[in-house]
């Protein structure tokens, strides 16, 4: 894991654990968003602006709704930020 | 006259009002209401030329655009009735939504579904998936060149609204032409609208609330229209009060928890550079309205202008179109203190202290063409007032029933499922009979939620407890699961499961997941499980002294 994907990582995973008020250790990148306590459609949309601040993207809404996984966000999340191909991201 | 008849009205006045759609805190498109008339009757042909008969019911998978607007009158253009969809919800699964809105398209009968862009994409191979032939359709291609306008008759449905229904039998409210332009006369009548008035909201419009009230009312009354998507608001409440500001927006409406919303969200530089004063009417409905966040929003806001008068308390439901009572506009807030105890009994009796008392909020009375009474359990008008009856209405703007064939109510008189007390001839709002739970404006009904964590692995299937409980921001769903498994860790992976369950079909997340041991909720002497004393139930369960393990 190189320093860039896991400072990109482990930071996204801290936006969501801060909105959602739980331990960043409790989410894995197999957690569903759906099954984190607190995730209603108003906390999703404070994860996806914060993400969107703290990387300067933007996240379309079309591909949450094609994504469940905290994994799946991380890895759109490196995409956006230009750290992934498009492939790498979808492999991931 | 129908609804397509009232646009036309608004269209031969041609004073160049306007819709105005903004996305991400931009005005995206402008469309004038005559340019909107037309466009539906574009629409309509293309619908007609497709085969749409008279009175199907036609889906709308739209988000907040000029595209709804342009569906929502084509389909009744075409003499056909609009189903308004919900969207889909974020990181859950697509095909939980589209068996979601196929319950309702199938009760309906719906073939067609309009929709636009990624949604038609993304619906586009999930749907024929779902029983039923579903065809989906985009709104921009679905245009022809010459407008038609099939006219209907007045009581002619022109509106299927579906309250909830996911798992349980959805719940489709059929309301008229009739309907629906008695509700808007009424609304227009009961808030003093006038041509100087200007319409600002982000509510949704698969929802009663946004559609009827900030939608259907001002366009078809010819007022300036501004709308934003509900997201918009959700990421930043500014993006509203924006508009207001800067557009001298005179109305907009909101649930409580919107209003809570806009204030932890905006600090006093932010409100310092807003001018709310022309915020005439800011109507609060669609769940128990907080008279301590009406102070605080009105004390918050003061230095933009905003008046404390502003604040219109309403109630109203699907089943009455959507406004029911009104209280007279331009006076403050009126409130109640009544004791607690004495409340749960049934009786009011007035407080004079705040310990062990409940501040109400008056909602008003009736709007125009719409009656209302109280009754006790047996159906029977209340003998003396003030008490505590099940709220019934009637009128003009009262649905007649819903798509399933059944009526709403015998002799015209529509039980509400809400609970409440006159007094000096306005009406107070206190609780509800009907098992549902409200989030953010939205009613959910508890036998959804109850089928959805009742399919979990573990959870003994009717032992499921679906309940709204007052927190200090609102209301929030909290579930009681009985198990028989008793290791913690079974236990959170049953909880986890409950809330996906939950969070992916209906967007919204349970405050609390508890696991109970089987047989321990409270159950009536036939064994169905006891729907009231809830507080005390989570208290019971939800104290952190108390070790999973015991209960």
């Amino acid at each position: 894991m190189s320093t860039d994907q896991h400072s990109t990582e482990q930071q996204v995973t801290e936006i969501i654990a801060a909105e959602l008020g739980i331990p960043a250790e409790q989410i894995t990148a197999d957690s569903h968003f759906r099954e984190l306590p607190g995730v209603d459609s108003m906390r999703v949309l404070q994860i996806i602006l914060k993400t969107e601040k703290a990387f300067d993207i933007e996240i379309e809404a079309d591909v949450t709704f094609r994504i469940q996984t905290v994994g799946e966000y991380r890895a759109l999340v490196r995409e956006l930020a230009g750290e992934l191909d498009r492939e790498g991201a979808a492999a991931s | 006259m129908s609804l397509t008849d009232a646009l036309r009205s608004v269209a031969d006045r041609d004073t160049g009002r306007a819709l105005r759609v903004f996305r991400g805190g931009k005005e995206t498109e402008r469309v004038g209401f005559a340019q909107l008339h037309l466009e539906a009757g574009q629409l309509a042909c293309g619908l007609l030329e497709r085969g749409v008969g008279r009175g199907e019911r036609v889906g709308l998978a739209l988000p907040t655009s000029p595209d709804f607007a342009r569906a929502f009158f084509g389909v009744l253009a075409a003499g056909a009735v609009p189903v308004p969809l919900p969207p889909p919800i974020r990181f859950a699964p697509l095909e939980v939504y589209a068996h979601r809105i196929g319950l309702a398209m199938r009760q309906s009968r719906v073939e067609r579904v309009l929709t636009e862009g990624v949604l038609a994409e993304l619906l586009g191979p999930l749907l024929p998936q779902e029983q039923g032939r579903f065809t989906v359709l985009d709104v921009g291609s679905c245009r022809a060149g010459a407008p038609e306008y099939v006219p209907v008759p007045e009581d002619a449905p022109a509106l299927i609204q579906y309250t909830s229904g996911t798992s349980s039998a959805p719940k489709g409210v059929i309301l008229s032409h009739a309907n629906l332009r008695a509700n808007i006369d009424a609304i227009v009548a009961g808030l003093g609208v006038t041509e100087q008035d200007v319409s600002g909201s982000w509510l949704p419009l698969f929802h009663d609330m946004g559609l009827i009230g900030m939608f259907l009312t001002p366009v078809l009354n010819d007022i300036e229209t501004f709308l934003q998507p509900p997201e918009d608001f959700l990421r930043d409440p500014g993006r509203w009060l924006r508009i207001i500001s800067e557009h001298g927006v005179t109305i907009s409406t909101a649930p409580n928890s919107g209003y809570l919303h806009a204030l932890h969200k905006t600090g006093p530089e932010q409100v310092a550079e807003y001018d709310l004063s022309r915020w005439r009417l800011a109507l609060n409905g669609a769940e128990a309205v907080d008279t301590a966040l009406l102070r605080r929003f009105s004390a918050h806001f003061a230095p933009a202008g905003f008046r404390p008068e502003a604040f219109l308390p309403v109630y109203g439901l699907a089943e009455g179109s959507l406004a029911v009572t009104f209280p007279p506009v331009g006076r403050a807030v009126r409130t109640l203190l009544v004791d607690r105890e004495a409340l749960a009994e049934g009786t009011v009796a007035e407080s004079q202290e705040p310990d062990g008392a409940r501040e109400l909020a008056s909602v008003g009375v009736p709007v125009d063409g719409t009656e209302l009474r109280l009754v006790d359990p047996s159906g029977a008008p209340l003998a003396a007032e003030p008490a505590v009856g099940s709220i019934q209405i009637r009128g003009a703007s009262v649905t007649s029933g819903y798509e399933d064939g059944s009526t709403a109510g015998a002799d015209g008189w529509v039980d509400t499922g809400d609970l409440g007390f006159r007094h000096d001839g306005e009406l107070f709002v206190v609780g509800r009979t009907k098992e549902m739970v409200i989030v953010f404006g939205r009613n959910y009904y508890a036998a959804d939620i109850e089928a959805l964590a009742a399919g979990c692995p573990g959870a003994v299937p009717d032992g499921v407890l679906a309940a709204g409980i007052p927190f200090e921001d609102g209301e929030g769903l909290v579930v009681f699961v009985e198990t028989r498994e008793t290791a913690p860790e079974a236990r959170n992976t049953l909880a986890d499961q409950v809330r996906y369950a939950v969070s992916s079909t209906l967007g919204i997340a349970p405050r609390a997941v508890l696991p109970v041991r089987k047989g321990r909720l409270p159950r009536t002497s036939s064994g169905k499980l006891r729907r009231h004393g809830y507080q005390a139930l989570y208290e019971q369960y939800a104290a952190p002294a108390h070790p999973a393990t015991e209960s």
